[in-house]
Formats: C-alpha cells, sequence, structure tokens
C-alpha cells in the first residue's frame, strides 16, 4: 500500500487558497490519479488532509 | 614599479584592472599549500557507459546511481569503479533523485519512483522498484530535491511535494504564485529555501523561505536574476548561483546577497550540478569546475576553476576523494596526469620589461610558457628561460614601450609556482 495526500486547509498562497479551493485541487488530484490507473483502496480526511490509500 | 601576484588563495578577481587576485586561474590548485599554485590533476573519463547526460546520487554504501537526463535509463556504479545498466524508468527521462530513509527516490516530469537502497545495490538489474510511487501535480520541468528534517521535499512547478517519514507522499505540501516555477531547493537550518525561475524572458524571480510548519512561506526576497540555478553546497553558509551571467549569492538569513561573478560565462538552471569534495564546495559552469573555498576562516572565499570536462556537464557528485562528472555523454573523474593550468595575472600599469615566474619545483618533462599582452593587445608568446639557480623562469628580449602588461602563464605536468613578477 501506498499513501498520498492533500492539503484541505486554507492557506498557502496568501488569500488564494481558501479551503473551498483546497477541497476542489485534492478532488482533480484524487481524479487524476483515477485516470492514470491507481488502484484506491479508501479516502478519508484526517488532520486538515485528504489520506488516498493506494495499492502499491 | 614592480609587480608581483602572489596571493594565489585570493583566486579570481573582478576585473583586469583589478589588482588583487587573478584575472582567471583555470585547472588550477591554490588552496593545498598556502603561497603555492600547482596544477590539478585532470578529469578522464571512467568509463564509456553511461554514454548520455545523467544526475546521479551517492548510496551509503558508496554505490552512485546516475539516471538519465535523455532517457529512462539508471546506470550502477559501484565503490569498485564498475558501472553497469541496472534499469530504464518507464515513464520517461528522469529529472530528480535523491536517497531518503532507506529509499533511491527517483523522478520524472510526472511520477516519483522509488527502489530501497539495498535492492537498489544487489541487484543487477531492478526488479523491485516501483517506478510510478507517486504522482506529481503540475508536471514541473525541475525536480530538484533535498532533504531537511524528516522529509524529502522535491519541487514541482509552483508547488514543493514531500515524502515523509513513513513515505506518505504530500503532493501539495507549500505552494507559491502560478508564474513561479521552482527550479533549486537549498536549506537554512531546518527552513527550506525555494528557488525559482518565472521564465527564461524575465529577468527577475524570487527566493521563498519556509519553516515546513506554517501554512505559507515565512520569508521572501526579489532576487534580480532570470532565475536560481542551483543551491552550492557548502558549509556554515548558504550560497547559490542565479542567472545567466555568472552571479553567485549568499543567503543572508532573509535576503540573498551578491557575492562572487564568474566572469565571462552563461549559466541556467541547472539543480544538479555542486558538490563537496575534501570539504571545498564545487559547482559546475558549461565544461568547467570551479570551487568556492577558503582554507580557514582568516582567508577569503576564493574562485577558481580546478577541472576543466570534454562537454558541457550535467551534474557532479563526489565520494570520498574523487568526482563523478557527468557531461558529454560520458562520465569522468579525477585522472592521474596532471591538467595543463593556465594563469592569467591582472593587468600591470606602467612600463616594463619583463616576466618573471618565481617556482618551487617543475617536475621532470613539465614545462612553464609564456605570453604577454602588451596594452590589452593579443597574447604574444616567448620563448622560457629557466634559471634553476635563482628557481626562476623569464625570457630573453624586452616588450618594448609598454603601458599595460597582462602575463598568461601556461603550466604542464606538475609545476609548483611562488609568483609571477612583471618587471
Amino acid at each position: 500500500m501506498k499513501i498520498a495526500k492533500c492539503k484541505l486547509t486554507a492557506g498557502g498562497m496568501i488569500g488564494q487558497l481558501s479551503e473551498e479551493k483546497r477541497r476542489e485541487h485534492s478532488q482533480e488530484y484524487l481524479q487524476k490519479l483515477i485516470d492514470e490507473g491507481e488502484k484506491i483502496i479508501e479516502t478519508y480526511e484526517e488532520n486538515g488532509y485528504l489520506v488516498i490509500k493506494m495499492e502499491e | 614599479m614592480a609587480k608581483t601576484y602572489s596571493q594565489f588563495f585570493s583566486g579570481e578577481n573582478r576585473a583586469k584592472s583589478e589588482q588583487n587576485g587573478f584575472y582567471s586561474l583555470t585547472n588550477a590548485e591554490v588552496h593545498e599549500e598556502l603561497g603555492i599554485l600547482s596544477n590539478k590533476l585532470d578529469l578522464a573519463t571512467e568509463s564509456a557507459t553511461p554514454n548520455e547526460d545523467c544526475i546521479s546520487e551517492i548510496l551509503s554504501n558508496g554505490d552512485i546511481f546516475l539516471f538519465s537526463t535523455e532517457s529512462g535509463k539508471v546506470w550502477k556504479r559501484t565503490a569498485a569503479g564498475v558501472y553497469s545498466l541496472v534499469h530504464t524508468n518507464t515513464n520517461g527521462s528522469n529529472k530528480g533523485c535523491k536517497l531518503w530513509q532507506g529509499y533511491l527516490y527517483y523522478a520524472t516530469t510526472t511520477k516519483l519512483g522509488r527502489i530501497t537502497e539495498a535492492l537498489a545495490s544487489s541487484e543487477s538489474s531492478w526488479s523491485s522498484q516501483n517506478d510510478s510511487y507517486a504522482t506529481f501535480t503540475l508536471s514541473g520541468a525541475y525536480k530538484p530535491m533535498v532533504t531537511i528534517g524528516s522529509g524529502l521535499y522535491i519541487g514541482d512547478g509552483y508547488y514543493v511535494a514531500v515524502v515523509d517519514s513513513t513515505h506518505t507522499f504530500i503532493a501539495d505540501a507549500f505552494d507559491m504564485p502560478s508564474q513561479f516555477t521552482c527550479s533549486a531547493l537549498g536549506e537554512s537550518s531546518d527552513d527550506l529555501l525555494i528557488g525559482t525561475i518565472v521564465g527564461a524572458n524575465v529577468g527577475c524571480c524570487k527566493m521563498f523561505g519556509w519553516n515546513r510548519i506554517s501554512p505559507s512561506w515565512t520569508f521572501e526576497d526579489r532576487i534580480p536574476e532570470i532565475g536560481i540555478n542551483c543551491f552550492i553546497k557548502g558549509d556554515n553558509i548558504i550560497i547559490f548561483q542565479a542567472g545567466t551571467k555568472g552571479r553567485i549569492y549568499y543567503w543572508s538569513g532573509s535576503q540573498g546577497v551578491k557575492m562572487k561573478k564568474i566572469k565571462g560565462v552563461t549559466t541556467t538552471v541547472n539543480p544538479y550540478n555542486s558538490t563537496e569534495l575534501e570539504g571545498r564546495s564545487l559547482f559546475a559552469v558549461g565544461t568547467k569546475i570551479y570551487s568556492l573555498h577558503r582554507e580557514d576562516g582568516d582567508f577569503p572565499y576564493a574562485l577558481a576553476c580546478e577541472y576543466t570536462a570534454s562537454g558541457t556537464i550535467k551534474s557532479i557528485i563526489a565520494d570520498v576523494d574523487d568526482i563523478f562528472v557527468s557531461g558529454g555523454d560520458v562520465v569522468a573523474h579525477i585522472g592521474t596526469t596532471y591538467a595543463t593550468t593556465v594563469i592569467e595575472t591582472p593587468e600591470a600599469e606602467g612600463s616594463f620589461k619583463r616576466v618573471e615566474v618565481m617556482y618551487r619545483s617543475i617536475a621532470e618533462g613539465a614545462t612553464v610558457g609564456i605570453e604577454t599582452s602588451v596594452d590589452n593587445a593579443d597574447y604574444v608568446s616567448h620563448t622560457s628561460v629557466v634559471d634553476t639557480i635563482n628557481k626562476k623562469v623569464s625570457f630573453n628580449g624586452g616588450l618594448g614601450k609598454t603601458n599595460s602588461v597582462q602575463a598568461r602563464i601556461t603550466l604542464t605536468g606538475l609545476v609548483k609556482i611562488k609568483a609571477i613578477n612583471i618587471l
């Protein structure tokens, strides 16, 4: 198993990356992984991150 | 009035007219013995393969892995100096590589691969690697890598990704305004320094500093250069090379400050072009490898070209007493014969008649060549005469009327010189 994470909390580029934008980015990243054939085991939110567990 | 140039430890100066230091030093050893300049050993091709330009990383056991930047090929160089092709990355040409927490990580534009350190060395043809361990978000052109604290940090466009100590990949650990692309990564204590480039046609960029905890960067500095090309490895000083004109900066803690300039070179982004050999900071520009070094705290940092490669250098890496230079589709290392050393003095103003090279030793078969440039004209070669009684090399005849004289001394074989006098 391998794990990737995306930030969900607001921050980063000041004033621009709201939590809403972060969530949008993280869903885009998840979709990118699926499109590239990654086998997703599970996803969940933890400590301000979207955690994506995949088969290695 | 006679001019004596003997402060070799000062390295290269800023201009012909500057009397401290030397106008150029090529393949020169200026630090080994105070007051002496001698030839460096040359760079010799160690292996016909890799026959592609590579970036490289050294493992704990001394094995070096060379990742082609032209294809997916990966070669191993054992500590004993035997090369073999061990793998071809299925995701294309390699952009970055770093040892982290028991794994050798390597990146293409889109994917991060890895293999355990032990199996990278033991498998003659890799079978346990995962070329697609993680997926980058932005497919950034450069993949500089640095390890700080509990993370391996990797540039990816306007993001910095991290592999943490449990090997979890965080795709967007840090983000910048989208016009910036991460071109080089460095460290300042436990802060991450992120060097950037906006574009080849934009004359300024920024250095961002991040404490790796805060949601955003903690400081930034505008650098009036096209991009940050490379952090130069050094002890107790943070140095980076920026722009296209050979400028070198040091990091003050919050700002980049001009430090040196290599005259007459063109520089570009190349984050794997620096290493340290026996405590000396080395970095490559074009075909030359420069040191930026001082032997102890009383000396100034001196810039000198120590080695010259046969082709444009892509990366350098050192082990204990050797360097491995990828460029011109070969890997070169420090050879056993002496390189030709060339020294150009500053321009001495006034009326002069001759040039003398004071020496300590000239090995059998070694030579000292003397050329002079009078009033900034082309160099003219002279027939050298060795005076073994007074330990000096000069030439017969004068220089005619002079307003200024510059000397170019060429040493072949092993010669140790103490001073160049323009009299």
